[in-house]
């Protein structure tokens, strides 16, 4: 391909990379000679274009320590990115993702042991000198090792033996985060896994996913909003009876009660999931999955916030009302103003003309990354790049799909706009990676 | 590595249409939904609040009622609160009686921003409402709740001044409400309406030394004869304005429906002989000279026979007035006619609303003539058959000061907006001409006689010219039928300089013990109330002493 063209006095890279364990030369670990025309330019405009317009309401809503906070993670985000991008993408792959997937994991633990708690959940970490969110550094660990553990096995990838690690290592942050419990960030890991499953064109796993997600699904909005009652376990075994029934006298199957007992067994487990999970869940994420199907079910309390950010996004109409200038955020009917529901300030402050920026700035942003991905010289830069996309945007659709009212709100920020400083520097040390293998292949 | 190109077109349109989806919504939220969105905010999602309520100052600036923001706390409905929540809220200040209702109900009054700050921590919070409100702040109470009234559950005035400017105070018409954010600040705004956001300040013409000086006065008088209740106005006669305005009972009430000094109306005895002296000397019936013969201690007439504390035989006009002769005035009275006697206690304001700004004034009793009956003239003259409020008969003497003039009384000085603009200032008004200049300087002198050397000779302060009447009066009783011989209502009414009067003094006892001659029991808190008036508004002396010649 055009783009696997060495750069103008680049030194030309073999497509097979002797792994650094054999080769262990520090000569791998930056690419030299490399000129500024190698960066990928839409991705670094849209970037710090995202960038400055969150900057420029968070500025305008946080001040003091938190405001010092932001531009520090900031520098420090633009400074990983650089490093990031100047680092081979391989050298940090091989044996190191397990290191930095165990960190990770560990952050996690200690989370839940001395976190600090803000809002209902745990998941801030104090060390003196700066707090920040481990799930946030999670996501990117994990990230690593599965690419690390994907384009290893490769091969075998329709293997369920592959599937049950991938499952392992995307389920155990996920189990982690829950427990702080910070739903958002949990529902991340299992779109990673997802991801991959969708790149691997493994349909069956897929397949049974979706139904058991469903199935779960629709169990916990109904036990939301019911109590749990030994009618259904009994409507279940009647079911399953006269499933049987029907396949011994009318359809005369072989062996009936293996089909009849699986799906008494199946929806069972289904059903006592559900329940136990609605009964995990807190009263306020409760609420939120109800009012996500009815957001008018209660305007004033639970359902405050959909309404509100729908009225927020609604009275910006189409130029907006101007910077500094939205009342329904800044006056404080909005919660979460420059957090989660940033998207809608921004929308109330510069109208469907800054949304529309901001939704073309994250489209140019994404498409390249999927580029990249599809050019990358290895699989591994390949599976980087996706994981890293389907993250990101993943977050992205969820968050402004929530400030829009047509998504469960899950408290995800929008990457690169929202406020929060370990979001931040990692997303941008993520960016830093994809431009990394943008420039390794155009090398 | 062999390149799946089918996998990311795929993907590619997957995310180019969850984009299309999403700027979709956007412009569906915008232009479809837009008014149903709009329509909401400005009726559920605006917080409002009231506006500060007015204060309530004397005239010389002293504050007695005012208003202070703060908090109300509600329980929300379904929510329960546990012994660990009322020990936390316990710790700032918050005390609660455990309830397991589960409705919302008011369980906090009032709680101070500071309080509000130190529970919004905590996380009680979440099953509290905590709603704006206000609380309202009396200083001297004791002194004036009868006067300021107090505001009912609603916060709304429910008597005195509170009730009777409850619109301006609160402003109901004008501006009802303030938008807050949702923390309860009030919005930023350039509208001077919201950034006072105080609704107007009442100024009375109250002077509080003169107030806190009456009240003490009446105090010590009601203990020391053990009455019932007592009153004194201190009325400025040139202008009408009220400068002391106390009512003193003996089981003080936590709260006040009616002043006593404008609600209670009673028969005023002797002191109402002065309306019949000026209708008689006005109608040229009688000269300040001629004399009558009054029976010597009993006298009977056509239909009722009249007694007096002390026998006299032969008095003037004069000396009727200097003694108190109740015999004396019936005779002018006959003289006078019903017609007349009518048209003067009409005319002194009597049997009428004074029109002071206050609210359940009551006008007293001044039976119309069809209904009076043949006794009726006799009572009437020296103050029996009708009834008076101590403002009305302060107001009556306020007549004779003025040369003949009734000024209406006033209350209320200014009002002014929170802005500073001056909304309202009170200004003299003549409501008629009684008697003539004359006629009132004639009674002046007679008055002046009843502190030189009449019945009200203990009120008498050297060097000053001061004229006053007083009055003893039964009271009704009604369980016997008959005038009491042990309840009377002493009082003592007069003002002073004789000329150019500046003030109206009138003070009254309600049932006092033993002793009950108004010249008596009143004439100590009447000197003493003359005596501080003359010292704090620096009256002259009228007779001035024999200079001292100092020799060398």
């Amino acid at each position: 391909m055009e783009t696997r063209k060495a750069g103008v006095g680049g030194r030309k890279i073999p497509l097979c990379i002797p792994p650094f364990s054999k080769g262990g030369n520090r000569g791998d670990l930056r690419i030299k000679n490399v000129e500024m025309k190698n960066f990928n330019l839409k991705i670094i405009l849209s970037v710090f274009f995202l960038l400055g317009f969150g900057s420029s309401e968070i500025v305008s809503f946080v001040s003091g320590r938190a405001l010092y906070n932001h531009f520090v993670a900031l520098i420090i985000g633009v400074l990983f990115l650089f490093v990031f991008s100047d680092t081979r993408y391989r050298v940090f792959l091989r044996f190191r993702a397990h290191i930095l997937y165990l960190l990770g994991i560990g952050l996690l633990i200690l989370t839940l042991l001395w976190g600090k708690e803000i809002n209902f959940s745990r998941s801030w970490l104090d060390i003196r000198i700066i707090t920040f969110q481990p799930s946030e550094i999670a996501k990117f660990t994990t990230i690593l090792l599965l690419t690390h553990y994907v384009s290893k096995n490769y091969a075998t990838r329709q293997s369920f033996k592959t599937i049950v690690g991938i499952g392992f290592i995307s389920l155990l942050p996920f189990v982690l985060v829950f427990i702080q419990p910070d739903l958002g960030s949990s529902i991340v890991f299992l779109a990673i896994s997802l991801a991959f499953l969708v790149l691997s064109q493994n349909t069956r796993p897929l397949l049974i996913l979706f139904f058991v997600g469903f199935a779960l699904f629709f169990s916990l909005i109904y036990f939301c909003f019911h109590c749990f009652s030994f009618k259904i376990p009994v409507l279940i075994f009647v079911l399953c009876g006269i499933l049987f029934g029907v396949f011994e006298f009318i359809f005369k199957v072989k062996k009936p009660y293996i089909p009849s007992l699986f799906l008494f067994l199946s929806l069972n487990v289904i059903v006592f999931t559900g329940f136990g999970i609605s009964k995990m869940l807190k009263p306020y994420q409760k609420n939120r999955i109800m009012n996500f199907i009815n957001p008018q079910r209660d305007p004033l309390n639970s359902g405050y916030q959909i309404s509100q950010s729908l009225i927020t996004i609604g009275s910006g109409k189409l130029f907006g009302k101007g910077y500094l200038k939205g009342t329904q955020a800044r006056l404080g009917f909005l919660p979460g103003k420059y957090t989660d529901f940033l998207f809608a300030t921004i929308c109330e402050e510069f109208g469907f003309v800054g949304a529309f920026l901001i939704l073309i700035a994250y489209f140019i942003l994404y498409m390249e990354i999927l580029k990249i991905s599809q050019r990358a010289v290895d699989r591994e830069g390949s599976i980087l790049c996706f994981l890293i996309f389907s993250v990101l945007s993943f977050q992205t659709i969820l968050n402004i799909g929530m400030n829009l009212g047509v998504l469960p709100i899950t408290g995800l920020p929008l990457p690169f706009v929202s406020y929060g400083g370990t979001a931040v520097v990692v997303y941008l040390s993520m960016i830093g990676v994809v431009l990394n293998v943008n420039r390794v292949a155009k090398e | 590595m062999k390149k799946d190109n089918t996998r990311f077109t795929f993907l590619g349109t997957c995310f180019v249409m969850l984009f299309a989806l999403l700027l979709g919504r956007i412009l569906y939220v915008l232009a479809v939904k837009k008014d149903e969105i709009l329509s909401q905010t400005k009726t559920n999602l605006q917080h409002k609040i009231k506006k500060l309520r007015g204060n309530i100052y004397t005239n010389d600036g002293i504050l007695l009622a005012t208003s202070i923001r703060g908090f109300e706390i509600y329980k929300k409905a379904g929510q329960i609160l546990t012994k660990k929540d009322i020990k936390k809220l316990k710790k700032i200040g918050i005390s609660i009686t455990p309830e397991l209702n589960k409705k919302r109900k008011l369980i906090y009054k009032f709680i101070n921003p500071y309080q509000q700050e130190k529970l919004k921590k905590l996380p009680v919070k979440k099953k509290l409402e905590i709603i704006p409100t206000q609380k309202r702040i009396y200083y001297r109470k004791n002194i004036y709740a009868p006067l300021i009234g107090f505001l009912n559950y609603e916060k709304k005035g429910a008597a005195g001044i509170e009730y009777y400017f409850d619109d301006i105070l609160s402003e109901i018409k004008k501006v009802k409400t303030l938008e807050i954010d949702l923390s309860g600040n009030l919005l930023l705004t350039k509208n001077p309406e919201i950034l006072y956001a105080k609704c107007s300040d009442v100024y009375l013409t109250i002077e509080n030394p003169v107030q806190e000086f009456l009240y003490e006065q009446i105090k010590n008088t009601v203990e020391k004869f053990h009455g019932k209740k007592g009153y004194g106005i201190v009325i400025n006669a040139r202008t009408g304005e009220i400068p002391g305005f106390v009512s003193y009972e003996k089981e003080q009430k936590k709260f006040y429906m009616k002043n006593p000094l404008i609600g209670d109306a009673f028969e005023p005895g002797s002191t109402f002989k002065i309306v019949t002296v000026s209708a008689a000397l006005q109608e040229k019936i009688v000269t300040p000279f001629e004399k009558f013969y009054c029976g010597e201690g009993q006298f009977r007439f056509p239909t009722i026979t009249v007694r007096d504390h002390e026998p006299y035989e032969w008095l003037t006009v004069a000396e009727i007035i200097q003694h108190s002769s109740n015999i004396g005035i019936c005779k002018i009275a006959e003289k006078l006619g019903k017609q007349k006697l009518y048209f003067y206690a009409r005319a002194f304001g009597f049997g009428n609303y004074t029109g002071i700004s206050l609210p359940a004034e009551s006008r007293g009793v001044l039976r119309r003539i069809k209904n009076w009956s043949e006794t009726s003239l006799y009572c009437t003259s020296f103050g029996q058959e009708v009834s008076a409020t101590p403002l009305q008969i302060a107001q009556a003497f306020s007549v004779i000061a003025n040369n003949g003039l009734l000024i209406a009384p006033k209350i209320i000085k200014k009002i002014v907006a929170s802005s500073g603009r001056t909304l309202y200032q009170s200004k003299k008004s003549v409501v008629r001409k009684v008697i003539s200049p004359e006629t009132a300087k004639t009674v002046k002198e007679m008055l002046l006689n009843v502190t030189e050397n009449g019945t009200a000779i203990r009120a008498k302060i050297k060097g000053w010219k001061i004229c006053a009447k007083t009055g003893t009066a039964q009271k009704f009783d009604a369980s016997i039928g008959k005038y009491s011989n042990e309840k009377y209502f002493a009082s003592l009414g007069g003002f002073l300089p004789m000329e150019n009067s500046r003030f109206v003094i009138f003070i009254g006892v309600d049932e006092p013990e033993k002793f009950y001659y108004g010249g008596l029991v009143c004439a100590k808190a009447f000197k003493k109330t003359a005596q501080f008036l003359i010292d704090y508004y620096g009256i002259p002396p009228d007779e001035k002493e024999p200079q001292m010649l100092v020799k060398k």
